[in-house]
């Protein structure tokens, strides 16, 4: 009982801290986050995670690795600050493009079905930051398995 | 042709030829005013042998500088993740070296460099600034600046491994003069104000404005970034940067210190509006680095007069918002800059050249003085040789 209140207590503890040190962009980039989950929750998306954060200037890009795995359709949608004008996102595997979100907006969004486990290369590009860097994040979201019932 | 008569003829012709070689263009100045000048013309072009290893030596500085500061980063880290997290305006404040800083002197300097920000306008910034002050009361030993670090104000720029944070480097250099810090309970004085208003420099524009542009920032940077060395809201008027770059016409040096410019700065000097657009949109240096010093070499001047302080003026003279949008701008250069003035590029620098120093003349126009002598002495040739046939005689 008191190691797991304590446990409690240090991870309350060290998540205040985390959000207490975010700065007011990365706070943005947060909400907006939270938006898009929001959003994608109405098509049984629910948030698994972030492939990636960082800051980016104007033209610039970075690249992450993620894995998915087989069966369930998967979403990847960038997210940025304020003064972030457009944000374009793509999807890669062995050097082609899955699907790619360009000059649509601060808030690209991406969408891969996978037959087998497969590592796809995440690239952001931050096209339009009215005030460089830009902060920006790439959320990966599930769309949650529906379970039919069984036939007879 | 009789034998003096060749002799009549030849020895005018070499006056003037004397004259002309003495007093004609392309120098300004005679040569026998020259002469009283001779201390700065005694320096010889460097060898390549030197040239390499000035170079190599400015390499090891710059990498020095930037290991040293990057270490001040990190001691600072905290302090500029909290005040990032709490939107906290201001630089935070790092003392470098000994700590015979007192308290007092310490809140001094923090509290200068908190009113020099809100009188730049900067609120809570995207690029956090964090400044390492270092106060040298006595001369090192040898003469040498402290740990090899700059003795003038100099900048460790944000790059790809840490893009919101700008490093500025303030010394602040008695070497045994009497000086505001050193007392015990300092009062604030204009000059220390200034010192370290200027003191943030090139991360002042970080600070304002963001990283610039992807065209605008190689161009910065292949110059090295020599035109946002000064802050805007200068209270300096341009006469004293006029005087500070040994540009007083007044001054008998003043012609020497112009032809130490490039010829495009020169004839932007001259009011030529093609040449002031050449020198002010020109790249400069492959030799990117992260590092801006603000340091002086007088044998070197900047690609233009007041250098330091072209964009600081163009942010007074077009205002921040307008600047604001230039220094982010994916433009090209001149394009961006010719958008932000509202005017073309030379147009705009050769008025503000202007205000820096005083417009000069160029091309083969002799001297009024020059003229006048020159005159006189053909005059009195003539005299001369008048009155030499006058007494002629027949043999």
């Amino acid at each position: 009982m008191s190691v797991r209140f304590c446990a409690v207590v240090v991870t309350c503890v060290s998540v205040s801290q985390t959000l207490a040190a975010q700065s007011r962009w990365d706070r943005q980039v947060d909400a907006r986050i939270t938006q898009a989950g929001a959003t994608l929750q109405g098509r049984a998306y629910r948030l698994a995670g972030l492939v990636g954060r960082g800051t980016l200037n104007t033209g610039e890009s970075a690249t992450f690795a993620i894995t998915l795995p087989a069966g369930a359709e998967t979403a990847l949608t960038g997210v940025c600050d304020d003064d972030c004008a457009d944000l374009d996102l793509s999807l890669s595997t062995n050097g082609y493009d899955i699907d790619a979100a360009r000059g649509g907006g601060n808030a690209p969004i991406v969408r891969v079905t996978t037959a087998a486990p497969t590592t796809y290369t995440v690239t952001v590009r931050m096209a339009s930051c009215r005030v460089n860097p830009c902060w920006f994040a790439v959320g990966v979201f599930r769309q949650a398995l529906t379970t039919r019932p069984p036939s007879r | 042709m009789a034998r003096q008569l060749r002799w009549w003829i030849a020895a005018p012709l070499g006056a003037c030829l004397a004259i002309a070689i003495a007093y004609l263009p392309p120098r300004p100045m005679p040569l026998l005013g020259q002469r009283f000048f001779r201390v700065f013309q005694t320096f010889e072009p460097p060898t390549p042998y030197r040239l390499r290893v000035q170079e190599l030596a400015q390499r090891y500085r710059i990498t020095s500088f930037e290991l040293t500061m990057r270490e001040y980063g990190e001691a600072m880290r905290t302090e500029l993740d909290r005040r990032r997290a709490l939107e906290l305006p201001g630089p935070t404040v790092y003392f470098a070296g000994p700590d015979s800083l007192s308290d007092s002197a310490r809140s001094l300097v923090r509290a200068l460099l908190g009113t020099a920000w809100s009188q730049l306008g900067l609120g809570a910034s995207k690029i956090s600034v964090g400044v390492v002050v270092r106060v040298v009361f006595d001369r090192p030993p040898g003469g040498e600046s402290p740990a090899h670090m700059p003795a003038a104000d100099a900048f460790l720029l944000p790059d790809s491994t840490n893009r919101a944070t700008c490093l500025a480097y303030v010394p602040i250099i008695y070497w045994g003069r009497a000086g505001v810090l050193r007392q015990i309970h300092p009062a604030p004085s204009k000059e220390l104000a200034e010192l370290l208003r200027n003191g943030l420099g090139t991360c002042a524009y970080f600070a304002a404005f963001g990283a610039p542009g992807h065209d605008i920032g190689r161009w910065l940077e292949s110059r090295h970034y020599e035109f946002a060395l000064d802050p805007w809201g200068l209270r300096v008027p341009p006469e004293s940067t006029r005087a500070g770059s040994l540009l007083d016409e007044d001054k008998p040096w003043f012609w020497s210190f112009v032809y130490r410019y490039q010829p495009g700065a020169v004839e932007c000097m001259a009011g030529r509006a093609d040449a002031c657009r050449r020198t002010a949109v020109a790249g400069g240096s492959r030799d990117l680095v992260p590092v801006v010093s603000a340091e002086r070499q007088w044998w070197k001047p900047p690609s233009l007069a007041g250098a330091d302080r072209y964009l600081a003026d163009l942010v007074d003279d077009i205002g921040p918002e307008r600047f604001g949008r230039f220094w982010n701008s994916e433009l090209p250069v001149d394009t961006a800059l010719a958008t932000a003035m509202r005017m073309p590029v030379g147009e705009w620098t050769r008025r503000w050249q202007a205000t820096i120093v005083p417009p000069i003349r160029l091309g083969p126009v002799a001297p009024p003085s020059a003229l006048v002598l020159a005159t006189l002495l053909g005059v009195a040739a003539v005299v001369l040789v008048m009155l030499t046939a006058t007494r002629r005689q027949v043999r």
